[in-house]
């Protein structure tokens, strides 16, 4: 059964909070707006944290995209829906 | 036909990767390579010539664009794939002879998941993959700081890392010089789901494991060298 937007959320704020590690306040108060690299503080390593991560937790493959695809959290719960099963 | 032979026949056939030109380069280059860089390889660890085998991961400092030259030198036995920018796929040609070397793609300003399969798939499939974790030629005299992506990589093949330092090139005329030490298993630092900042650990280990062997050379055979 595919998850609802709010439970992708939910999830995303998890692995996003282990790959920013010290600001998990910042992450739990995030909106969908919120930019990964300038408002989350996610550098390149990090955003490939997270993409792996969600590969596992949601088991979607991130396959023909760049980083440069997700600018903000709203992408990247855009494409899990999208392409999670 | 039963249905296990059915089942064998719906497997999708994997490709059989060509290597002619690869062999080809490598046979033909060596003698050139002996002569001109004269490679003299440090094995540091337990592990000696020959005896890396599987799935590994090579991580080295950059010093120069003879270093992929220098890591076939040191891992002769291996087809070692290496990691090349997307900038050097400029013409049809390069693209077709980076192919040929069996190179993986990777585009520096939008990293690509796909390269990142890439490099996963080939070293669940035992193959060797170079990588060069400070992302750029190193101009100055101190390693620089390493991209933890390796380390990621790693993990998820869940394959070791083998650390090489190759020192500062001197004249055009003199001899190089690579170090290598043992695999390290980045899941025995990381545990199964690393977080971020074990992930962090884990790489600083990995250019700790460099920089002693850095201090090997210098200290040790590098000495030698000069009394």
């Amino acid at each position: 059964m595919a998850k609802s937007r709010e439970e992708i959320k939910s999830q995303l704020k998890d692995v996003l909070k282990m790959a920013t590690g010290s600001s998990a306040e910042k992450i739990e108060n995030c909106t969908e707006s919120d930019r990964l690299n300038e408002d989350l503080g996610l550098n390149s390593v990090g955003v490939l944290y997270v993409v792996i991560a969600i590969e596992e937790v949601f088991e979607v493959q991130f396959d023909g995209v760049g980083f440069g695809d997700f600018v903000t959290v709203k992408d990247v719960i855009d494409y899990i829906e999208q392409h999670a099963e | 036909m039963n249905s296990k032979d059915k089942q064998q026949n719906n497997k999708p056939k994997k490709k059989r990767e060509s290597y002619f030109m690869y062999d080809f380069v490598k046979v033909t280059g060596s003698l050139p390579i002996l002569i001109w860089l004269r490679p003299k390889v440090i094995y540091a660890g337990k592990k000696k010539r020959g005896e890396y085998k599987g799935g590994m991961l090579v991580t080295c400092n950059h010093r120069g664009l003879s270093d992929p030259v220098m890591a076939l030198c040191v891992f002769w036995n291996r087809r070692l794939r290496c990691l090349a920018t997307k900038d050097l796929y400029d013409t049809k040609l390069k693209a077709w002879f980076f192919n040929q070397m069996h190179c993986i793609q990777v585009d520096k300003q939008n990293f690509s998941m796909d390269s990142f399969h890439a490099v996963v798939q080939n070293l669940k499939d035992d193959k060797a993959v170079l990588i060069f974790p400070e992302g750029q030629v190193n101009q100055t005299e101190d390693m620089m700081s390493f991209k933890a992506g390796a380390v990621l990589m790693a993990h998820r093949a869940d394959k070791p890392i083998v650390p090489m330092y190759i020192p500062k090139y001197g004249k055009w005329y003199n001899r190089r010089v690579a170090v290598v030490g043992d695999p390290i298993n980045v899941r025995e630092i990381c545990g199964k789901i690393p977080t971020m900042d074990k992930v962090k650990e884990a790489n600083e280990y990995i250019r700790n494991a460099e920089l002693k062997l850095e201090e090997l050379y210098e200290t040790k055979y590098k000495r030698n060298k000069k009394s």
